[in-house]
C-alpha cells in the first residue's frame, strides 16, 4: 500500500476511530453545508436556469401600470379593454397576452377538486407558454366559449389520464364546461394564491374587449405581457401607450385620470422572469450572505478542531519531515486523510439540502415563489464537492504549515528533558478571535433584526380583530351595472340593498342554526380593510383632492372591532336600516378636512352625498401599515366594488364549524353562487407571514450562530486542554483536585477569553456600523443588544470550555504522564 | 579518508525574552567517512543542540556546516528534508516511531519519501529489519514492541535509506543495559561495515566506545580524544 493509498484507509479509518473529530466536522459541516447548498440550488435553478415552460422569456416583458394607493399599497389598473388597447397599439412591435390565476374548485363525478384556474387571451399557449397540447384541440375563437382545457395532472387525477375526456363536461363556478385538450401542467407563472398543478385553463378573444366601454375601475387583476422581437421594451414605452389611451379616451376617462394624477402612477415593465421572481433576488442574496456568514463561522470552528488534532500529530508530521518528506507531500497525506470526512459530509449535507428543497414550500408558507423549479441540479452538487475540497485544502495546508521547522526540533527530540508548557498558537488564539467576532456580528445582526421583525409581527392594531369571520357571499345579479340614470340608480340601489339584506338575513339564521351563539354583524367591512374600495372627491372647503379608503359599515360596527369614538356620534340602527346619507370618518381624514385643524370641525361636513357625523381613531389596515390612511365608513353599499359580505363572530375561544355552515349558508338562498369564507385571525396571518417566517430564520440564524459558537468553542477547548494535559497530570500527580485544576485552567484561559470578546464586540459594532451604512433596511445598532447577545456568547463559550475541561480532567489525566 | 561533515565556528544562541542562552560557542568540527563518534558531557552542555543541528533539524544562529560537500546554510525548508533524506539517518532517544504504522511501514517511511518503487522498499525494509533482527515483527505495532525492540526498529528505519551519517541521540538512554549492551553492538557493527556514526551519550561505557570522544561543556568542546575500540 502506498504512502497516499494508507492515508486514505486512515481517513476512512478515523471517521469510527475518531469520533470526537469526526461528529463535530459531519455535523457542522454537512448542516451548514445543507443551508449553503440550498440557496445555491434556488439561485441556481430560480436565477440561472432558463423556465422550462415559457418560450424564449429573454424577449417577454410583464408590463403593469399601477396607481400608488398608500405609501404601503399600490394596485394594477390594467383591464381587458386596456389590455385589448396595449395590444392593439403595440401590434407592430410584438404580440401581447394576458393571463389570470386564481385558486378554485372544479366539480368532476361529485368529486371536489382544488384548481388553480387560469383565464388567458386564446394566443397565451403560443405565444407565452411552452405547455405542449397532450390530447385534443388548440383553442381558437369557434372552441373556446362554454369550453375548458385541462392540465395533465387534473386528467390523471379526476378521469384516470382517459384517452376520451376531450367532450366530457366538468363544473366550474356553477357552469358546465365541456373539455377541449389537455395541457402539460403549467408552473411559471404568478397568482396570489397557492398554485396546485391541477389546472384548468380558459381562453379568450382580447381583441374583442377593444369594444368595451373604458372602465374606471382599479384593481384590474389580469398580468399583461408582451413578447418583442428582440426588442426592449421601457416603462417609457408603457407611459406613452397609456397618454395615448387618455388622450382616445379624452371624455369618458376625465374624472378617472384626474384622480389617477392625485394619486400617483407609475409604469412597471420587466422580464418575465423578473416578474416571477418579485423580490426574491434581495431575499436570496440575503440568504446566501448569511449562509456565508455561517458556513464561515463554521469553517472556522472546524479550522479550530483541526488545528488541535494536528497538533497532537506534531510529533508524527515532524518524525515524517525528519525523515525527508517535503512539506507538500505531508499536505497531500493530510488532504488525503481528510478526504473521506469532507466527502461524507458533502454527501450529507447533498441529502439534508435535498429534504430541505422538499420541505421548502412548507417552511416558506408559500412566501417563495416558483420553488417547484427548485431540484438538487448537477451545479450544486459540484458547488458542494468544491467547496469541501477548499475547505480541506485550506485546513491540510495550514495544519502542515503550523509545524514548521522549529517546531520539529521541539517536537521531534525532546531526549527526556521534560514536557513544553503547553501554549496555543497565535494562529489557534487569531482563529477563536475571530470566531468570536463572526459570532458576535451575525448575533447583533440577527439579534436586532429578530427584534425589528417581532416588532411588525407584534404591533398595536387600534382595535380588537377578535373571533370573526368573513364570508365572500356571490350570487347571481350580482355586479349588474346600475342605471347611470340618478333616481334609476337610487332606486335600484335600494333594490339592491333590500336583496342583499334579504340574502343576508336568510344566510344568517341558516349560520346561527348550525351555531347559535354566532353573532352576526350589520358591517360588510372589517378593520383590515380586505374589502374596501378607493374613492375620491373634491373638498370644496379646503380646495382639494381627497383620496379615501371607503368602507360600508353597520351601526355595530365600532362596538364589535373595538374602535374609538373621538368626536361626534357613531350610526344608528335606524340610518343604516334606511340608508342615511351619512358616515363617520377616521382622524386623517377629519384633519385632512378640518378648517382649524380640530377633528370636530370635520362633523357635519359633506363628502359627495354623505354626511359626516362621527370620528373614530385612526387604526392598523392593510392599506396602510403605518396607519394615516384617511377612510370613510357608510350605511350605503357598493356591492359593484365591494362584493356582498356576512361578518359573523364568536365569544373568543370557540371555533366556527366552517363546512357546515357553508352547506346551511348555500342552499339557504337559490341565488347563492358561492360563499368563501376567511376569519381575521387568518387575514393577519397571511399579512404577517412573511414577517413572522423572517422572525423564525432570523432566530434559528441566531440560535444556530449560539450552536456554533458553542461547538467553536469546544473545540479550541479541547485543543487547549490537550495542550495542558501533561501539566494538569503533572498538578494532579503533586495533589491537585479536580475543581483546582478546572479553576486554574480557566483561569489560564479567561484572559484569552476576555481579549477576544473585547475584540470581536468592537469589531462586529463597527463591521454592523459599515453593514448598516450600507443597508438602511437594517435596525440601528443597540448597544443594550449587543451587551446583551455578547454576554449570552460569553456565557455560552465559558459553559463550553468548561464542560470540555471537566470532561478531560475526568478522563483519566495521569495517562499523560504514563505515556511519557 | 574523505571528510563528510565539517562544522566551522557554529554558535546557536537560544533568545527568551531578553536571556540570550548561548547553547553551542564557537564549535568545530571535521568528521571523515567511516568515524565512529561519541558526543558526551554533562546535562546542558549543547550535546543535543549540537545533535540537532548535524541532523538539519535546527539551524545554527551561525558559522558554517557542510555535510557532503553541501552547504546547508542556503537551504530551503524542502531542501534540508531532500538531504535528511538522502544523507542522514537519525535514531532519536525517544524512538519515534509512528503508533499508527506497522513495523515494516515505520521502517518504510523514508524510502516511501524518496520515492522508492514498492519492490525496492520492500527489499530493503525487509534486508535492514533481518539486519537488527526484527523480521518477525513485520506486522507489529510499536505499541506492540519492547523498548529494546523499538529501537532496533529506529535503528533499522535511520539505516534503510542508506545514509552517509547516522546521528544517534542516546541509544542506551530508554533501554535496560542488556539491551543497551545489544544496541551498542550494533552500532559498532555497522560503523565496522562502513557507517559514519555520531552517538549523544551521557553513558561513559558506551562513551569509550566509540572511536573518537567528544566531551562538551558549557557549549564549547572541551576535549576530544581518539581511542582504540574497546
Amino acid at each position: 500500500m502506498s504512502i497516499y493509498q494508507r492515508a486514505l484507509t486512515h481517513g476512512v479509518q478515523r471517521l469510527i476511530t475518531k469520533p470526537r473529530l469526526a461528529l463535530p466536522v459531519l455535523i457542522t459541516l454537512s448542516l451548514t453545508l445543507a443551508a449553503v447548498l440550498t440557496v445555491v440550488a434556488m439561485s441556481s435553478n430560480l436565477i440561472f436556469k432558463p423556465l422550462p415552460d415559457i418560450k424564449d422569456e429573454q424577449n417577454i416583458y410583464h408590463v403593469d401600470r399601477q396607481v400608488q394607493v398608500s405609501e404601503d399599497f399600490k394596485i394594477s389598473i390594467i383591464n381587458r379593454h386596456g389590455a385589448a388597447e396595449f395590444a392593439d397599439y403595440y401590434k407592430q412591435i410584438g404580440e401581447v397576452a394576458t393571463l389570470h390565476a386564481r385558486a378554485n374548485f372544479v366539480q368532476v363525478n361529485d368529486q371536489n377538486l382544488a384548481i388553480t384556474k387560469l383565464t388567458a387571451s386564446n394566443n397565451f399557449q403560443t405565444v407565452i407558454a411552452n405547455t405542449p397540447l397532450l390530447i385534443g384541440e388548440m383553442p381558437n375563437l369557434s372552441n373556446q366559449e362554454g369550453a375548458v382545457w385541462i392540465s395533465e395532472s387534473l386528467w390523471r387525477n379526476a378521469f384516470a389520464s382517459s384517452a376520451n375526456v376531450v367532450g366530457r363536461q366538468l363544473e366550474l363556478e356553477g357552469r358546465q364546461l365541456i373539455i377541449r385538450g389537455v395541457f402539460v401542467d403549467f408552473r411559471s407563472f404568478y397568482s396570489m394564491d397557492d398554485i396546485v398543478s391541477q389546472q384548468t385553463w380558459q381562453f379568450f378573444d382580447l381583441s374583442s374587449h377593444l369594444a368595451d366601454t373604458p372602465s374606471n375601475q382599479f384593481g384590474g387583476s389580469n398580468k399583461l405581457f408582451i413578447k418583442t422581437q428582440n426588442q426592449v421594451f421601457t416603462e417609457e414605452m408603457l407611459t406613452q401607450f397609456w397618454q395615448h389611451l387618455f388622450a382616445k379616451y379624452e371624455t369618458e376617462l376625465a374624472s378617472y385620470k384626474g384622480m389617477l394624477e392625485q394619486m400617483g402612477t407609475s409604469s412597471k415593465v420587466e422580464l418575465y422572469r423578473a416578474h416571477l421572481m418579485k423580490n426574491q433576488n434581495t431575499l436570496i442574496i440575503f440568504l446566501f450572505i448569511s449562509v456565508s456568514a455561517l458556513l464561515f463561522m463554521a469553517s472556522l470552528n472546524l479550522f479550530n478542531l483541526f488545528l488541535s488534532h494536528y497538533q497532537q500529530r506534531e510529533q508524527e508530521l515532524a518524525t515524517h519531515l525528519c525523515l525527508g518528506s517535503p512539506r507538500k507531500r505531508l499536505f497531500i497525506i493530510a488532504f488525503l486523510e481528510n478526504l473521506p470526512l469532507f466527502l461524507i459530509s458533502a454527501l450529507v449535507g447533498l441529502f439534508a439540502c435535498a429534504w430541505i428543497i422538499r420541505a421548502l414550500p412548507i417552511i416558506s408558507g408559500g412566501n417563495i415563489e416558483m420553488l417547484s423549479l427548485v431540484n438538487l441540479d448537477l451545479v450544486t452538487v459540484g458547488i458542494a464537492i468544491f467547496i469541501v475540497l477548499i475547505i480541506n485544502a485550506v485546513f491540510s495546508l495550514s495544519a502542515i504549515f503550523q509545524c514548521d521547522s522549529t517546531a520539529l526540533n521541539q517536537h521531534i527530540n525532546t531526549s527526556n528533558k521534560g514536557v513544553n508548557a503547553g501554549k496555543m498558537s497565535p494562529l489557534t488564539k487569531a482563529l477563536f478571535i475571530a470566531q468570536l467576532s463572526s459570532a458576535a456580528l451575525i448575533m447583533t445582526g440577527t439579534a436586532l433584526l429578530a427584534e425589528a421583525t417581532y416588532n411588525k409581527v407584534n404591533v398595536d392594531l387600534g382595535f380588537t380583530p377578535g373571533n370573526t369571520m368573513m364570508v365572500k357571499v356571490d350570487f347571481e345579479g350580482q355586479g349588474d351595472p346600475l342605471p347611470s340614470e340618478e333616481q334609476l340608480r337610487r332606486a335600484e340601489e335600494q333594490r339592491l340593498h333590500l336583496e342583499i339584506l334579504d340574502i343576508k338575513a336568510q344566510l344568517s339564521s341558516a349560520a346561527q342554526n348550525v351555531q347559535p351563539q354566532l353573532k352576526i354583524l350589520d358591517s360588510q367591512s372589517e378593520p383590515f380593510g380586505s374589502n374596501m374600495m378607493i374613492s375620491m372627491n373634491f373638498d370644496e372647503d379646503t380646495n382639494e383632492q381627497i383620496t379615501y379608503m371607503y368602507k360600508n359599515i353597520g351601526a355595530d360596527y365600532v362596538d364589535a372591532f373595538g374602535l374609538k369614538l373621538l368626536a361626534g356620534r357613531n350610526i344608528t340602527a335606524e340610518e343604516q336600516t334606511s340608508l342615511a346619507q351619512v358616515a363617520i370618518i377616521n382622524e386623517p381624514l377629519a384633519l385632512q378636512l378640518s378648517k382649524d385643524g380640530t377633528i370636530e370641525s370635520a362633523i357635519g361636513k359633506q363628502i359627495g352625498t354623505l354626511q359626516i357625523i362621527g370620528v373614530i381613531a385612526d387604526h392598523y389596515s392593510l392599506v396602510s401599515k403605518g396607519r394615516g390612511y384617511p377612510t370613510l365608513m357608510s350605511p350605503i353599499i357598493n356591492t359593484a366594488n365591494t362584493g356582498v359580505f356576512i361578518m359573523m363572530q364568536l365569544p373568543e375561544g370557540q371555533t366556527f364549524k366552517q363546512s357546515e355552515l357553508e352547506t346551511a349558508m348555500l342552499s339557504a338562498h337559490p341565488k347563492i353562487k358561492q360563499l368563501k369564507f376567511d376569519s381575521l385571525a387568518s387575514i393577519w396571518d397571511n399579512h404577517i407571514e412573511q414577517d413572522r417566517i423572517r422572525f423564525y430564520f432570523i432566530s434559528g440564524l441566531c440560535v444556530l450562530t449560539l450552536l456554533l459558537a458553542f461547538v467553536g468553542s469546544n473545540a479550541m477547548a479541547v485543543g487547549f486542554s490537550e495542550l495542558k494535559r501533561f501539566e494538569l497530570a503533572i498538578r494532579m500527580a503533586t495533589g491537585a483536585t479536580r475543581v483546582s485544576l478546572l479553576k486554574h485552567t480557566l483561569q489560564s484561559i479567561t484572559p484569552l477569553l476576555l481579549i477576544a470578546a473585547g475584540i470581536a464586540i468592537a469589531l462586529s459594532s463597527i463591521g454592523y456600523g459599515v453593514l448598516q451604512q450600507n443597508h438602511s433596511s437594517l435596525p440601528a445598532l443597540s448597544w443594550t443588544a449587543l451587551g446583551l447577545f455578547g454576554f449570552a456568547l460569553l456565557a455560552i463559550v465559558l459553559s463550553a470550555i468548561t464542560w470540555v475541561v471537566w470532561r478531560i480532567i475526568n478522563a483519566d489525566p495521569m495517562r499523560a504522564l504514563r505515556e511519557l | 579518508m574523505k571528510t563528510l561533515v565539517t562544522i566551522n565556528n557554529i554558535n546557536k544562541i537560544y533568545q527568551q525574552g531578553q536571556v540570550n542562552t548561548h547553547a553551542l560557542q564557537a564549535v568545530s568540527l571535521q568528521i571523515q567517512e567511516g568515524e565512529f563518534i561519541a558526543i558526551s558531557g554533562p546535562s546542558g552542555c549543547g550535546k543535543s543542540t549540537l545533535l540537532s543541528i548535524l541532523g538539519l533539524l535546527d539551524t545554527a544562529s551561525d558559522g558554517q556546516y557542510v555535510l557532503a560537500d553541501i552547504d546547508t546554510k542556503t537551504l530551503n525548508v524542502d531542501q534540508r528534508s531532500q538531504v535528511r533524506n538522502k544523507h542522514i539517518g537519525y535514531v532519536f532517544q525517544s524512538f519515534n516511531l509512528i503508533d499508527s504504522l506497522t513495523v515494516f511501514e515505520n521502517v518504510a517511511l523514508p524510502l516511501e519519501h524518496r520515492g522508492a518503487s514498492k519492490k525496492d522498499i520492500k527489499s530493503a525494509v525487509e534486508k535492514q529489519l533481518a539486519a537488527v533482527n526484527m523480521t518477525g515483527r513485520l506486522d507489529h505495532t510499536p505499541s506492540q514492541l519492547s523498548g529494546g525492540q523499538q529501537q532496533r526498529v529506529a535503528i533499522a528505519r535511520a539505516l534503510v535509506g542508506e545514509p552517509d551519517l547516522l546521528l544517534v541521540d542516546e541509544p542506551t538512554g530508554n533501554l535496560d543495559s542488556q539491551n543497551g549492551d545489544a544496541v551498542m553492538q550494533l552500532l559498532l557493527e555497522l560503523n565496522r561495515q562502513g557507517t559514519t556514526i555520531i552517538m549523544v551519550t551521557h553513558d561513559e561505557r558506551y562513551s569509550r566506545m566509540a572511536k573518537r570522544q567528544i566531551r562538551l561543556f558549557d557549549g564549547k568542546v572541551l576535549v576530544e580524544q581518539q581511542e582504540a575500540v574497546a
